[in-house]
């Protein structure tokens, strides 16, 4: 479900049929994959994970919306990846994870939903759309400007095009927009999950396997790494909110993780291809 | 590279630490080939679009390169900009590109309001913001009457239908503290309509101004005017309390006490008459009243100026008769001279502006004041016809009613709507709509915030988080001006009728929506939704164009983004007043109980004991009022404003260079530093105009300078009609103060 | 120098219209404008005159930044429209030598980038034929661009008007010395500027270059002294 909304990038060139295939396919047969035998990535879970941060930096947050990504056909895929880091990261993610859930039921319980939602909404506008709170654009952190399309949305542009793909006209934010690049991150999640989770079944070519995951580990490294945690920092100064402060909490620390799983199964593929 | 740069930086190494090496054994990149350019960006596409930074609506160029504005240009067939913008102009793309605008239709959740308070902003939908809207107006309509909801917005046809569908009466607008002195004056005595705005100064071989000092605001068509006719050889005397760009590039520089240019017109005018040096073919074809005029002004001699000007009596009656005898000669007016609404007095000197200009023969002459020539657009009522709308009561909240002359424009009431509002006077107002206006637009702005927080609902349409949005209920946001679409008529400066496309840029960035939808959205949530039954802004361009013989098609297919109509100039030979002469004694002002000729008065408030200085308000070149202290490159060129002093004074003071002084009036003061120069009157302070945003969602502009509007005093209706000035105006700085070190 | 500008202070407005689209144009901090506006005076009050200067680099014939650079970063652009003096900012390394050299005080060192910023004559479009970006912005008229000899004769031209309507001060500035040709009103000096003929000779400069180390050394204090060799060190470090 949440692979639906984090699909917004459509294929601006066919340099690659299949690659375009693997897209249609993205997060739509997630349940296959849930019997796979995890070999190096678990891509449904970080799919998860980066679809439903992508929709908390999006728009406001509605409970609904936050204890359907805590069920467990979520948690499940979400185990498995956490299961794939050394055991320190692991508790600590999954830590992460936890106060974030306390966090969601401080926000809600004992109130009406309403009530509830009303305080995060008008957090999410404090935090996000006043400068009040933070400007969630690559551009800001980065640019020399501090205006939106800077040089590094530029170049959040160009990362996205040498890959052959554009924003969908749907998308109302920029390139660089927080939510954006977790999308983008939740898509080619799936993506190399799905590839992976069919890679005994349908002989998939090794460098497309490769190029998945190299394209995830070189986004989060050239973009999102750069200037995330420090835009988490600044939520965590300027929430007034345990929620918003455990979302700020949790991104951070799953980049961290991730870059880590991406580099462990670039490795995997460089002993392979060896 | 880096292996060239460390090749370098060894070599540079042993030279500094051996300290003495001779030049040729120097061995750093001499032998290096030629290193590359940084490479020129490749336009990938050009927009037509129209500068909406001021009202000159410049036609420009966007070049964009890669989905985003690079470059803006101005477009060398638009008679205003003929090819060049402004400071403004140029800087303008980057308020697009603004990460503090306002993104989503938004709603105030604390219901306290105030400088400082968090409005607790709560993200809506736009059908949820018009919901709103409509139902708080219905609410305060049903409960105080119609004329409880004001508009407070620049003119536009689809407020205007609005407010008349609502049934309120209460349109206030901001001309009183811009032109309304003008448009009074040339409306009783010229046109019987409103003032010019072209200024033929291209053609000018003698400018006399009074305090007109466009050019070093940057105001595009009249700076590039001002300087072709300087360079012409035209001569330019400019009397101003201060050495401003345009006195100091003028022939003659004269420092005359502030509010007192009345007196020294009066006084050429005087010269002029009774040396007989008017151009008596123009006098006698196109004007009445000479006789009574000459009668008047007798008693203003040259001495008698000179006593309360400080301008010697020799040094008037030169200019005096340089003026009439070198032609074309011009008295430049636009909004803010010593003829706009700075002084009491203003309206008379506005007068004397057009009575100098008309015994030159400089009205609609070329190197005069010019009627602009305007394409006859139809009007909105008859493209889309009005449904019958509800009466509206007649007394209104500005007293448009009891201004005979500037009343029916209906261009008044900014100055005295915050009392309006606080006494409840004649009748409670409950609800605003505000459009493109400021807190700190208006004098005494504190003031202004007391009457906002005393409201029941507002709602703002606005681009950025400005202070008045800080006070509103729900806030519409708008598309930055390059995102939006349709076409503008050139006014500043049209010899001949002349459209001007506008094409956005690009997607718009943001939940935006344009004004005209907004208005129609709250007109449905109103259920007044069948008076917009129709009515598009594409529709009314379309129309318009197609009225003209083209169409919004055609002039997208224009190569240069513009249609003209290039008829010549025909100088007019009628005017618009019952007469249909220039009245010299206005029959329009003697019916409306205000002086038929002007006569002299002095400005209200001189300087004291305790308020030793006189105001003065000037505005940076870059900056537009109180929009662009937001804009990234605007900033970098003025950053902050100054109190502006004479350095002799300031030696007095004790204050230098960039210390901290307090300005202080009858009604506020303010904090800002010091700027020190020589080329200011000793009994003048000098602060320009935007600084001072309390907003802090303002992020580049809040807490920079100060507002100087804090200082000067806003007043009632029953005190404005005491004033007897026929535009209402607000005496925007007619104040005196004191300064002193922080 | 094939082309050259010809700045006219006596038409210039002060508006900052060529500092926004050039800062807008090329990167660098906020604040850092390769040319700016000031603001001088003449006299006092009441007999006082008042004009604006453009500051930005002067593209002297004989530049003292490209002379006292330590890396060479400085460096005239080569063909027939070059001439104009630019910074290879790969080269440079943010000493500020230039910055003390400067007989106008252009060179500014980033803070941001740790680079030498200046005006380029916009030497990428000039040696394609174009303008100057500055140049085609003005609203007034106050900056012309084109060939040197032909701008020459047009100030020389200019000089003669003003001088005609009584303003006897009224000058070309720079035609033997730089890039950039100013038509001022009154001395040079009351405009911030130095002396026309202050290019050194060729043995003036050999004096200076001698001392070169020392020269920097002394111009910006200890401090720079050790900033620039500080920066060398890294370079060095990095290369290794």
């Amino acid at each position: 479900m949440y692979a639906l909304g984090v699909c917004f990038f459509s294929v601006a060139i066919s340099w690659i049929n299949t690659m375009k295939n693997l897209l249609e396919r993205g997060g739509i047969d997630i349940k296959k994959q849930e019997e796979e035998n995890q070999q190096w990535i678990q891509g449904k879970g970080r799919g998860i994970l980066y679809s439903f941060l992508s929709q908390i930096f999006r728009d406001e947050v509605s409970w609904q919306k936050v204890s359907d990504f805590f069920q467990e056909e979520n948690i499940k895929p979400l185990k498995s990846v956490i299961t794939q880091l050394p055991p320190e990261k692991a508790q600590h993610l999954w830590e992460c994870l936890n106060n974030l859930r306390e966090s969601m039921g401080g926000a809600f319980k004992g109130k009406e939903e309403e009530s509830g939602s009303l305080d995060l909404r008008r957090e999410f506008a404090y935090l996000f759309l006043t400068p009040h709170g933070v400007y969630p654009f690559e551009s800001i952190y980065l640019g020399k400007t501090k205006l939106l399309m800077d040089k590094p949305w530029e170049e959040v542009r160009a990362f996205y095009r040498s890959i052959g793909i554009k924003k969908d006209k749907k998308e109302m934010h920029p390139e660089d927009h927080i939510a954006v690049e977790l999308g983008f991150m939740a898509s080619f999640s799936y993506l190399s999950g799905d590839f992976l989770s069919y890679e005994s079944e349908e002989k998939i070519d090794e460098e497309e396997k490769e190029f998945l995951i190299q394209v995830q580990h070189d986004f989060l490294e050239q973009h999102l790494l750069k200037w995330a945690p420090g835009l988490c920092d600044d939520i965590m100064a300027k929430t007034r909110y345990p929620f918003y402060y455990g979302v700020a909490v949790l991104t951070k620390r799953f980049l961290e993780c991730d870059l880590f799983l991406l580099k462990e199964s670039i490795k995997m593929f460089t002993v392979k291809i060896d | 590279m880096a292996s060239s740069a460390a090749v370098a930086a060894g070599a540079a190494g042993n030279f500094l630490l051996s300290g003495c090496q001779p030049k040729e054994e120097k061995p750093v990149a001499d032998d290096k080939p030629q290193r590359p350019l940084p490479a020129e960006p490749e336009v990938t596409a050009t927009k037509f679009n129209v500068c909406n930074v001021c009202s000159a609506n410049c036609a420009m160029f966007c070049d964009i390169v890669d989905g985003k504005v690079w470059r803006i240009r101005g477009n060398p067939d638009d008679q205003v900009c003929r090819g060049h913008l402004c400071v403004k102009g140029y800087s303008s793309y980057k308020m697009l590109y603004d990460p503090d605008r306002l993104k989503y239709p938004m709603k105030r959740t604390n219901p306290e309001k105030g400088p400082g308070v968090d409005p607790g902003w709560v993200k809506i939908s736009w059908e949820e913001a018009f919901q709103l809207a409509g139902e708080k107006f219905n609410e305060a309509k049903e409960k105080y009457g119609p004329e409880s909801i004001v508009f407070y917005t620049r003119p536009h046809d689809f407020a205007v239908r609005l407010a008349k569908a609502i049934g309120t009466p209460n349109l206030v607008r901001h001309h009183d503290t811009c032109y309304g002195s003008h448009e009074a004056v040339w409306r009783a005595t010229v046109t019987g309509k409103g003032r010019p705005w072209m200024l033929d100064l291209y053609n000018a071989k003698y400018i006399l101004s009074f305090g007109w000092d466009q050019p070093s605001k940057g105001k595009n068509m009249s700076a590039q005017g001002y300087i072709h006719a300087l360079n012409n050889g035209a001569k330019a005397v400019v009397f101003n309390p201060m050495l401003t760009a345009t006195a100091a590039l003028a022939s003659e520089w004269i420092p005359i006490k502030p509010g007192t240019d009345l007196a020294v017109c009066l006084a050429m005018i005087n010269v002029i008459i009774s040396e007989e040096l008017y151009d008596k073919d123009f006098v006698e074809k196109y004007t009445e009243g000479i006789d009574q005029l000459k009668a008047a002004v007798q008693q203003y001699t040259p001495a008698w100026a000179e006593e309360i000007s400080e301008v010697p009596a020799a040094t008037i009656e030169r200019v005096a008769r340089e003026f009439a005898t070198t032609k074309p000669a011009i008295v430049p007016n636009h909004k803010r001279d010593a003829g706009g609404p700075l002084y009491a007095n203003s309206w008379r000197t506005s007068f004397a502006f057009v009575i100098l200009n008309a015994l030159v023969g400089s009205i609609d002459r070329e190197g005069g004041v010019i009627f602009q020539r305007t394409p006859s657009l139809k009007p909105f009522d008859e493209v889309f016809p009005p449904l019958e709308f509800p009466k509206a009561r007649k007394e209104t909240i500005m007293g448009k009613e009891k201004f005979p002359v500037i009343g029916p424009t209906g261009k008044l009431g900014s100055v005295t709507m915050a009392e309006a509002i606080l006494n409840e006077k004649p009748y409670p107002v409950k609800a605003m709509f505000v459009r493109k206006q400021n807190v700190l637009a208006v004098p005494d702005a504190p003031r202004f915030v007391e009457a906002l927080k005393k409201l029941d609902f507002v709602a703002v349409a606005d681009i950025l988080p400005t202070e008045i949005v800080q006070m509103a209920d729900v806030v519409f946001p708008e598309p930055h001006f390059l995102e939006t679409s349709g076409m503008t008529e050139r006014i500043y400066f049209a010899f001949y009728p002349q459209i001007a496309l506008k094409d956005p840029v690009g997607d718009p960035l943001y939940e935006t929506k344009g004004y005209g939808s907004i208005i129609i959205g709250i007109a449905k949530a109103m259920g007044l939704g069948e008076h917009f039954e129709g009515v598009s802004g594409g529709k009314l361009d379309d129309e318009r164009l197609k009225a003209l013989g083209s169409s919004m098609d055609e002039l997208k297919a224009s190569p240069n983004g513009l249609w003209s109509d290039q008829k010549p100039f025909k100088p007019k030979e009628e005017f618009g007043t019952a007469s249909k002469k220039i009245e010299f004694y206005s029959t329009m002002l003697k019916e409306g109980g205000y002086d038929p000729m002007p006569t002299w008065q002095p400005k209200r408030d001189l300087p004291s004991n305790d308020y030793p200085f006189y105001l003065l308000v000037t505005r940076y070149a870059a900056h537009r009022m109180t929009e662009s202290q937001n804009n990234e490159l605007v900033m970098q060129v003025a950053p902050v404003n100054y109190a502006t002093l004479n350095k002799a004074i300031a030696q007095q003071l004790g204050v230098k260079d960039g210390d901290e002084v307090m300005v202080e009036s009858r009604v506020n003061k303010i904090k800002l530093k010091a700027r020190v120069i020589e080329g200011i009157r000793p009994d003048c302070v000098s602060v320009e105009h935007g600084f001072g945003h309390w907003a802090k969602d303002l992020t580049r502009a809040f807490g920079v300078g100060a507002n100087e509007g804090d200082l000067v005093p806003g007043f009632t209706v029953e005190e404005m009609i005491a004033l007897k000035d026929p535009g209402a105006t607000g005496c925007m700085s007619d104040v005196c103060v004191k300064v002193y070190k922080a | 120098m094939k082309y050259a500008m010809l700045i006219d202070q006596t038409k210039c407005i002060g508006c900052g219209a060529c500092t926004v689209e050039c800062k807008g144009k090329y990167e660098a901090s906020f604040g850092v404008l390769r040319t700016s506006m000031i603001h001088y005076e003449i006299g006092s009050y009441p007999n006082v005159k008042a004009a604006f200067r453009k500051q930005a680099c002067m593209h002297c014939k004989v530049a003292a930044c490209e002379e006292i650079c330590p890396v060479k970063a400085i460096y005239r652009v080569e063909g027939e429209n070059g001439g104009m003096v630019v910074v290879d900012k790969e080269t440079c390394l943010g000493c500020g030598a230039c910055a003390s050299a400067c007989p106008f005080g252009v060179p500014q060192v980033d803070p941001g980038a740790k680079k030498m910023e200046k005006c380029s004559f916009c030497a990428q479009r000039v040696v394609n034929g174009k303008s100057t970006y500055c140049a085609e912005a003005c609203p007034v008229g106050a900056i012309d661009f084109g060939e040197r000899e032909k701008l020459i004769a047009q100030g020389e031209e200019r000089v003669k008007a003003l001088k005609s309507v009584g303003r006897s001060k009224a000058a070309i500035y720079g035609k033997d010395d730089t890039g950039v040709l100013l038509i001022i009103d009154g001395d040079p000096g009351n405009f911030g500027l130095v002396p026309e003929g202050f290019t050194l000779s060729a043995a003036g400069w050999q004096a200076i270059n001698s001392y070169g180390g020392l020269a920097v050394a002394a111009a910006l204090g200890g401090l720079g002294y050790r900033l620039i060799s500080d920066r060398l060190e890294e370079v060095k470090k990095e290369k290794n």
